[in-house]
């Protein structure tokens, strides 16, 4: 647990999430193909 | 994409869902259809443009012709024949795939997967948040669209939370002159956000949405819907925005605003339309900019390890829960 998560409940995501392309496509299809 | 766009029987538009390549049609009842937007002979898109009243979606390589429901209808020459034989040719199995669809606030949603809950339970939370407002009044007023150099993920959480409006949006209302929140977060299934009293609303010279109780209490509503569709309320304004990423660092904003009645469209509130859509297209211009500020940060390796502001971000927390949900085991973002 970071320390976002000790003040607030909550972890940010990570920076993968908004640069990494292989989390992209991961994205693409649980998020929005719903699989 | 938005069933307005689709006035018409026969109006096509292609749209990309999750990297596949998809059409939505206007179909001879009256109904918004999505299909896979891939000819059954050799998966040339069928429709590569939008286009306006046409009988039938008509593959431009071959011109192999589906009707609005999907079923293949003509395949001429296939056979060398210039009236081609029926039995060359089983076209029964060969409709264009279909997609699971519905409309809501004229918003089209999609189901790829074809298993998710039904469209009315997704969108029930804010059907019970706004049912004290008369929402058919609303018309559409503007549409536009832009594209942003940045993750979809940081669009959204750069709308659900207002800590950043005193800095970045000048002519916004101040909201930090109190120790307690002027706002309220919400999240309730796949709605997430925060209300604030009217008091501190966007005015306009434009009429209100109704209330269907006349003394029930008004506020001002910044929603989503998981995942991509945003929903705001403002007093006589509803904007809805659709998110779609279209990399992982780059992504397009689809926005229509709606008015009461005529002041969508009449005359005497054209100066207060004219003025809404200069006051947001200078929101988004700012927002933009902050927007890519985030995106190019995180080329960084030290941009991990961020924060949330107890006070002011709590439902950036809570899109973040729903996506983490979704993806699973699928990343350890």
């Amino acid at each position: 647990m970071d320390a976002a998560a000790d003040v607030t409940g909550t972890i940010p995501l990570r920076r993968a999430a908004y640069t990494d392309a292989a989390v992209f496509r991961s994205e693409q299809q649980r998020v929005f193909a719903g699989g | 994409m938005f069933a307005h766009q689709l006035p018409d029987a026969g109006d096509q538009i292609p749209v990309q869902a999750a990297g596949l390549p998809l059409v939505a049609v206007r179909d001879r009842a009256g109904n918004v259809r999505v299909f896979h937007n891939v000819c059954r002979h050799r998966a040339s898109l069928v429709v590569p443009e939008p286009v306006r009243s046409q009988p039938t979606l008509r593959c431009p390589y071959h011109g192999w012709a589906y009707a609005l429901d999907g079923a293949l209808r003509a395949t001429p020459l296939w056979d060398g024949q210039r009236v081609p034989n029926p039995a060359a040719l089983d076209r029964t199995q060969l409709g264009l795939r279909q997609v699971r669809c519905g409309v809501w606030s004229d918003v089209v949603w999609i189901d790829l997967s074809g298993t998710a809950p039904p469209l009315e339970d997704h969108v029930a939370p804010l059907t019970t948040l706004w049912q004290g407002y008369d929402m058919t009044t609303l018309r559409l007023a503007h549409y536009e669209t832009g594209q942003i150099e940045a993750n979809w993920k940081l669009a959204i959480e750069a709308s659900i939370e207002n800590y950043h409006e005193p800095f970045v949006h000048e002519k916004l209302p101040a909201r930090l002159d109190t120790a307690q929140p002027t706002f309220t977060e919400v999240a309730q299934g796949a709605m997430f956000g925060f209300v604030t009293p009217a008091d501190a609303a966007l005015r306009s010279d434009t009429p209100l949405v109704p209330l269907r109780d006349p003394t029930a209490h008004r506020c001002d509503n910044l929603c989503y819907l998981f995942p991509n569709g945003q929903q705001n309320l403002f007093g006589g304004l509803a904007v809805r925005t659709i998110w779609l990423p279209l990399g992982v660092d780059r992504c397009e904003w689809r926005t229509s605003w709606y008015l009461v009645g005529d002041a969508a469209d009449d005359d005497t509130h054209r100066p207060a339309r004219d003025a809404m859509v200069a006051f947001w297209r200078q929101l988004r211009v700012e927002d933009k900019r902050a927007i890519e500020w985030m995106q190019r940060g995180r080329a960084s390796p030290v941009a991990d390890n961020l924060l949330l502001s107890p006070f002011w971000e709590r439902s950036i927390g809570t899109f973040h829960l729903l996506w983490r949900a979704r993806m699973g085991d699928a990343t350890d973002a």
